[in-house]
């Protein structure tokens, strides 16, 4: 390559710039050029050391005008989400989580306390047993309502907690889906 | 090293490199090849950068039938040594406070 195709590649890369820069970012080669010949450079050494004319205008620009070689790249991700995706985030969100979860929180919240109140109940029953055992027929009947009252009480117990957690857990990813729905747009400021 | 550490760095290093007399694009290459690299196209944006901020001037001349263009330091890009040397005790203090783990 000689030192014109080099400076035809050049100028090809550097079109963005008005020309006057053009021409002084030519003629800045063209002097180094001329010196690195009399320093005892040959043409292909210089050329080499200059590197790809594509890679000298990208480093020039990117140094005299970020702006220029970031504008696309800043295009795609610093104007964050359309306003169409907000609106239909919205509408997901207003629509179609947010009455699911509580729907679900709900019938879970409401299970959960059935299973607390029959804890509750069978308690008393054991306790009202055991403090009226004269009003039933024999042990027998006292032994079979205290087991059965323990029983409630077991089942219960693990109603109550297994509805506990799972309430926790679908508070979380109510929460969770939130954050990923709306903390998007964080991630670009 | 890091670039944004570096650029400031190699602009402190041209100015120097024309501090005693004006010089010109690969000279300026030449004599701080020893010190710190620096390229043709990273060499352009640094002279042009201080030519707008007013700490070098230029002037063209005709050397071998050839144009050359020469950078002289002004008064600014004095200061501007100044003031990077006086950063430079910072800079030594905060380097031994990093090199010695936070401890003195």
């Amino acid at each position: 390559m000689t030192l014109k195709e080099w400076e035809k590649k050049l100028k090809k890369h550097l079109k963005k710039l008005p020309k006057q820069e053009q021409t002084e970012i030519i003629s800045y080669y063209r002097e180094m050029y001329g010196d690195k010949l009399d320093a005892g450079h040959t043409n292909a050494e210089i050329l080499h050391e200059f590197g790809l004319p594509e890679d000298c205008a990208a480093r020039i620009l990117a140094e005299e005008h970020p702006e220029e070689t970031n504008l696309h790249a800043s295009k795609k991700t610093n104007n964050g989400p359309s306003v169409a995706y907000i609106v239909g985030m919205i509408f997901f969100t207003l629509i179609i989580i947010l009455p699911l979860s509580i729907a679900a929180l709900g019938v879970i919240i409401s299970f959960g306390a059935a299973s607390l109140s029959g804890c509750v109940a069978s308690l008393m029953g054991i306790v009202i047993i055991l403090w009226s055992p004269f009003q039933f027929t024999g042990v027998a009947a006292i032994m079979a309502g205290v087991s059965i009252g323990i029983i409630a009480i077991g089942i219960g117990m693990i109603l109550f907690v297994t509805f506990w957690l799972a309430t926790k857990y679908i508070t979380i990813g109510t929460v969770k889906a939130l954050q990923m729905i709306y903390g998007g747009k964080h991630n670009h400021e | 090293m890091d670039a944004q550490l570096k650029k400031g760095l190699l602009e402190v290093c041209v100015l120097s490199a024309i501090r005693e007399q004006e010089s010109y694009g690969y000279k300026i290459i030449s004599d701080l090849a020893p010190y710190i690299e620096i390229s043709e196209s990273t060499l352009y944006p640094i002279l042009r950068r201080l030519e707008a901020a007013g700490a070098v001037t230029t002037r063209s001349a005709e050397y071998n039938g050839r144009l050359r263009k020469y950078f002289k330091i002004t008064p600014l890009g004095h200061k501007k040594i100044k003031e990077f040397i006086e950063a430079m005790d910072q800079f030594q203090k905060i380097s031994e406070f990093i090199t010695h783990g936070g401890k003195r």
